[in-house]
This record gives C-alpha cells, structure tokens and sequence, in this order.
C-alpha cells in the first residue's frame, strides 16, 4: 500500500508539472489581456502534433523535436493573436467579443487537426527508453524528463520574469496597462509575445506527455478544463497559484485513485474545487498580478 | 514647446473637451485648474496619446503629437505622472524605478538618475525592496515622481499630486516640483484641485469649466481673480 501511494505521489507530482505549465500560460494571458483563451487546448494539441511531425515522421533527436514544436507553436500563437484578437483589444464589446474569438479560434483548430492529420489517435514513442530504479520505486525515464524539463522551465520562466526587461514589461502591462504605455512599453508588441510564449508552454506539456497519452485533434478538451480549474484554484491571475494549485489538484487526483477506482478523478478534483472556492472564494492565492 | 491647439475630445457619444487651447514654453511651471469633471484629466490624456482628440492640433516642438503612438512619447521627453499614481503595485518600488528607465533613450543614464532620485527621496531609498503597493500615500506620491525623473523628462505633466495627501505633505510636494522645474529643468504642466498652492508655484495658468477653458493668466492675476478667488480659493 505504501508502495503504491509513493509511486501514485510520483505520478501526480509529474501530472501536477504538466498542469502548472497549461495553467501557467492560460494565467499569463488573464494576468495581461484579460482575457478566458478557449483556444489554449488547441495549442496544446498542437504541441502534441508538431512533436509528432518531428519526432516520430521526421526522426528528428527528442531534445531538437521538443525546441522545435514550442518554437513552432509560439509563432502560431503570436501570429494568431496579431492577426484575429489584436483587432478586437480596446474595443467595445471585449469582454464578449474575446470569448468568440478564441472559441472560433479553437473550432477551426480542431477541425484544421481533423482534415490534417485525420481523426486516428497519433502514437508517439518514448524519448528514452528503459526506467530507473529510485528509493525502490520503478520510473520511467520519460516521466523523470517530464518532471526535470517543467522544473526547469518554470525555474526559467520565473527568473525571465523577475530579471529580464521583456518580463519586466509583461508585469507591468498585467499590473497597470495605461501606466506601462506611459513609460514606454508596446503593449500591443507585449501581448503578441505573451501569446506566443502562452501557447510554446501548453505545447512542451503536450509534447512530453505525447508518448504517455496519444495525439487526437480533441485532445485539447479535457486539458482547457482542467487549466481552468488550477487557474481557479490557486487564484486567477496568479503565477504562483497556477504552479502550486496545478501540483495540488494532480496529487489530489492521484491520490484519489488509491481510494476510490480512477473514474472518480475528476470528482475528486471538482469536489477539491468546490471546498477551495468555498473556504477562499479569490482561489489559494488570491487573485493578483504577479 | 507644447502647443495644444482647440482640441475635442469625446468619450464615446460624450463630447467632454470643447476646443481646448493650452500653450506651455520651456521652462515654464503651468497649471491647468478646475473642479471635478472639468476635462483637466482627460487633456492630459490627449496629451499623452492614451485618448485621441476627434479635432484640433497637438504640437510638441515640431512634431505632430496626434501621430505618434503613446508609447513612444516617453522617449520623446514626455513624461506623464497619471491620477492615484497609477504605481505597479505588485513590483518592488526599485522595479517601479526601473520601469521609468524602459525606454531606450533613458538606459544610458540611468545610475546616475537612480542615485538623483533616491537623494530627492531618502524615504524611498529605504524601501527599495518592498512592493510599491505597501507603501503609504505620500510614498507612492514621491515614488511616481522619482519614476517620471527616471525617464529624464523635459516636460512633466502632473495630475493631481497633492490629491487624498496630508497637508504637510502636500507643501512638500509642491516643494519638490518646484525643485524639479529650477534645478533640473524641466518644463512642468500641473493639474491641481488646489488652486491656491497651484497658483504659488506657477508662471501661468488656465482655468476649466465643463470641458471648456474659461480663464487663463499670468498665476498672480488669477490668484487676484474676482471669480477664482471665491469658486476656487474659497475667498
């Protein structure tokens, strides 16, 4: 029993680095356009497609295949928001008008996914194979990529935050928009970037869970909900949140498993929801802007 | 150096600026005063690119204000201080400072402004690590002003500094704009609800009413003003 409950800890803290990565680009985009991205499970797919192209079609190395799925995706999420939201910023009628977009937006993808690549599930093989052995626990050496990879990359995209003039510029357009154009920031320029930057994240998570699940064009679905409900958890807006709540909810859901059959994972994590929001309506983190 | 010329501004359907006329020179300390929903605000909007004017002239030297983008105005030496501040709250208030300096043309220099500002505010120099949103309200005051001079503005427009500010406060404010005018010269065009300490600082200044400019002058001739006197001064 113990065994098993270490090894489903395991499980859900890899899970949890996912959803921190999915959640902590759908909290990148609330924090500075304000804007719910129905779209952000289509960029997900995506990265689940790109690195299909790359690594399994063209053979390319497992590190290049996942360098070149967020770099594809970035561009993707950038030039869609240049070419179909921008138009709609500052106008009246946002606080419907996003919701459509980005609900149009995911439609097409999906349907874009389907013509494409049609609507067989895509297999991805392992990056590496073979599994190690760590305390006694038995792990794959794909799921310790996953786990190393996010805990660099958040480490990465905290310190890009904090240090760098770009990140600075994000934060400060997230926290006071009029003043951040007052003292020079492009926010226009800005949001292009956090798009880009929003979707190369759900991609990286959908490119390294690729070989664990399979590629389809709905693959999206299930992870904009679950993005949603960390982003609620641990506070709309809040980075910490997104990171903390997503390890929070994918433990809760592992763990769950062990005491009831795995169909009731999704129970668990709503009902997880539910008494959060009842105890701290503004989420664990409180809504804030980093 | 400013040339604002019959501007109007509308909100929508709501024209709120009728054929605003406002001239600063380099140099000057001018102020621009009226009670609430005057239009004072939303002239320094238009100003500073974040609301477009539907008719009018804006120059600035020589250039077309109304066709540059907001966000290049900062490096063009236009430096606004908004209304409440407007701090990034969630920054520590060395990364609000540093944030005054984004922009290219202020990079170069920017040590030797940092040291200029933390010497203008010892107050804020002890609280560079904290977040900008902790701090008390003649704080934030101080830190929006030293975020301004971080850009190295030549003409700095202020909307209304002294607002929701302790009365000892409110002198030293004006203290240190007057400073900023002489000693580092930069141009100043102030928005203030409080006539009488506006008026003690400034070379000029304008008066507003529903949108229009009802009065302008020299600041003792307004301070002598019948009308000012009673609406404004309370005399």
């Amino acid at each position: 029993m113990s065994m098993q409950a270490a090894e489903q800890l395991i499980n859900g803290l890899i899970l949890g680095a996912m959803y921190a990565l999915v959640a902590s680009g759908l909290s990148l985009i609330w924090g500075s356009l304000k804007m719910l991205n129905f779209a952000h499970g289509e960029f997900y797919m995506l990265g689940g497609y790109m690195v299909f192209m790359a690594f399994t079609i063209m053979g390319m190395h497992p590190l290049i295949a996942l360098i070149f799925t967020m770099v594809s995706v970035f561009l993707m999420g950038a030039i869609l928001q240049h070419l179909l939201i921008r138009p709609l910023v500052d106008k009246p009628g946002w606080d419907v008008s996003h919701i459509v977009i980005t609900l149009g937006i995911s439609i097409f993808l999906q349907n874009f996914a389907h013509r494409v690549w049609g609507e067989n599930f895509q297999n991805v093989p392992y990056f590496f194979n073979g599994t190690s052995t760590i305390f006694g626990l038995g792990i794959s050496h794909q799921r310790i990529l996953i786990l190393v990879v996010t805990v660099l990359v958040i480490f990465l995209l905290i310190t890009f935050l904090k240090k760098s003039r770009a990140g600075w510029a994000l934060r400060a357009t997230a926290q006071d928009r009029d003043a951040a154009t007052l003292y020079g920031v492009d926010v226009q320029k800005v949001y292009m970037w956090t798009m880009g930057l929003s979707a190369a994240l759900a991609a990286l998570s959908a490119a390294m869970l690729a070989p664990i699940y399979s590629v389809n064009p709905w693959m999206g679905n299930a992870v904009l909900t679950k993005g949603f409900i960390v982003c609620v958890l641990g506070g709309l807006g809040s980075l910490e949140g997104a990171i903390l709540g997503g390890i929070l909810l994918a433990t809760a859901e592992s763990l769950g498993v062990l005491f009831w059959s795995s169909e009731w994972k999704d129970v668990v994590s709503f009902a997880l929801l539910i008494i959060v929001l009842w105890i701290r309506p503004s989420g664990l983190f409180g809504t804030k802007e980093w | 150096m400013l040339q604002v010329e019959s501007i109007s501004v509308s909100y929508g359907d709501v024209q709120v600026l009728y054929n605003v006329t406002v001239e600063v020179k380099k140099g000057e300390i001018v102020t621009l005063l009226g009670s609430n929903g005057a239009g004072k605000t939303t002239t320094l909007k238009a100003i500073s690119g974040l609301m477009r004017a539907k008719s009018g002239k804006l120059t600035y030297g020589v250039l077309d204000l109304q066709t540059i983008p907001a966000y290049q105005l900062v490096s063009r030496g236009i430096v606004m201080v908004p209304e409440g501040r407007r701090l990034f709250p969630n920054m520590t208030v060395y990364e609000n400072l540093l944030m005054g300096a984004y922009h290219r043309e202020a990079r170069p220099g920017i040590n030797g402004n940092m040291d200029r500002v933390t010497e203008m505010f010892p107050k804020i120099k002890e609280r560079l690590r904290q977040m900008a949103g902790t701090l008390s309200g003649g704080e934030q005051q101080m830190l929006a002003i030293g975020r301004a001079l971080m850009s190295n503005p030549k003409l700095l427009m202020l909307d209304e500094p002294s607002l929701g500010l302790a009365p000892n406060l409110v002198e030293q404010i004006f203290e240190t704009i007057k400073d900023i005018n002489r000693k580092q010269d930069v141009t100043v065009l102030l928005v203030e609800q409080n006539a009488n300490m506006a008026l003690q600082i400034a070379n000029r200044g304008y008066v507003m009413e529903n949108g229009k400019i009802v009065l302008s002058g020299n600041s003792k001739d307004l301070l002598n003003n019948d009308q000012v006197r009673k609406v404004y001064l309370g005399l």
